[in-house]
């Protein structure tokens, strides 16, 4: 069967991080924009969980443990693990 | 650019009705209908290509304004942040920011008067800067007003947890503000910056508020005098 499609429409997607929270506590951007360090959003800069379901961009979250002995979730202060994805 | 180009085409517009009111004297009828509509379909077109320009222009007028406002060079996470802090914060009663210089969104003044308790009334100054590894390190504040306080001490060191070992990048401005007020609110002196003040608070509280009032009247304390603030 020949199927003709006319260009009547266009086509349009969007996408968004399945994320609760608006945006990332630490640079307060939004998790579907990007950190301050980033320009464009999408996978090169993700959000992540820790065991606390705490999210922040990746960026954000590492420059904070690197910076600190401390390894504790800026949000509430427990020990932070990165949830590993069982999503 | 856009201004120099419109004024072209004004002047050939201007050139083309001069033609025209030439044209029907020597050139007889047939040219009197076609030319009108013609220059009607160009004006047409002018207008709609000025309108684009237009728009362009302000887009760009725009653009140019906003980064015009945040300095010339581009602003930094630092900036970023603190102008999202400032944008949302809810300042409490009794305390004023204020800006030296408005485009240097680092750097500016507080003012807290307390609403009650010991220090009720009575108005202090600090400085407070944003460094530029904000917000994964705290402001830094200082007090400008001499206090005879448990956790300021004499050269206007402040000490809140939060602004030391505490700190989370998840705190903001409006926390730190915040954080000082309470400072005024309840004194703890189990983490003293001025020692004497603070085992003074411990041992006797009731010569230790004695000592507050007598300091913030402008009075003497282990022989050094306080501002009148009251």
């Amino acid at each position: 069967m020949k199927v003709t499609i006319k260009s009547l429409w266009n086509t349009v997607s969007a996408w968004h991080w399945d994320v609760n929270e608006e945006c990332c506590g630490i640079c307060r951007m939004a998790f579907d924009g990007c950190c301050v360090d980033c320009k464009i959003p999408g996978d090169d800069c993700p959000p992540v969980w820790g065991v606390c379901n705490h999210a922040f961009h990746m960026h954000c979250i590492l420059k904070w443990l690197n910076a600190n002995e401390l390894q504790q979730c800026p949000m509430c202060r427990s020990e932070w693990r990165f949830k590993s994805d069982e999503k | 650019m856009f201004r120099l180009k419109e004024l072209q085409k004004k002047q050939q517009q201007q050139q083309q009705q001069q033609q025209q009111a030439a044209a029907p004297a020597t050139n007889g009828t047939d040219a009197v209908t076609t030319e009108p509509t013609d220059v009607k379909r160009q004006n047409s077109n002018d207008l709609k290509e000025i309108r684009k320009q237009k728009s362009k222009d302000s887009y760009f007028s725009l653009k140019t304004k906003q980064s015009s406002e945040s300095g010339s060079k581009r602003a930094n996470p630092a900036e970023l942040r603190a102008q999202k802090d400032i944008d949302e914060m809810e300042v409490p009663v009794g305390c004023a920011v204020s800006f030296k210089d408005t485009n240097d969104i680092l750097n500016f003044n507080l003012s807290i008067t307390p609403t009650d308790g010991l220090y009720q009334s009575a108005t202090f100054q600090f400085t407070i800067n944003i460094p530029s590894t904000y917000p994964y390190d705290p402001p830094k504040v200082h007090c400008d007003t001499l206090v005879y306080h448990p956790n300021i001490d004499l050269e206007g060191h402040v000490c809140l947890n939060i602004l030391r070992q505490d700190w989370m990048p998840v705190l903001n401005i409006g926390t730190v503000i915040f954080g000082l007020m309470t400072l005024f609110l309840e004194p703890n002196p189990d983490d003293p910056l001025n020692k004497e003040a603070a085992q003074l608070m411990i041992d006797n509280k009731k010569s230790f508020e004695a000592n507050v009032r007598q300091s913030l009247r402008g009075g003497y304390i282990s022989n050094r005098q306080f501002p009148k603030l009251l």
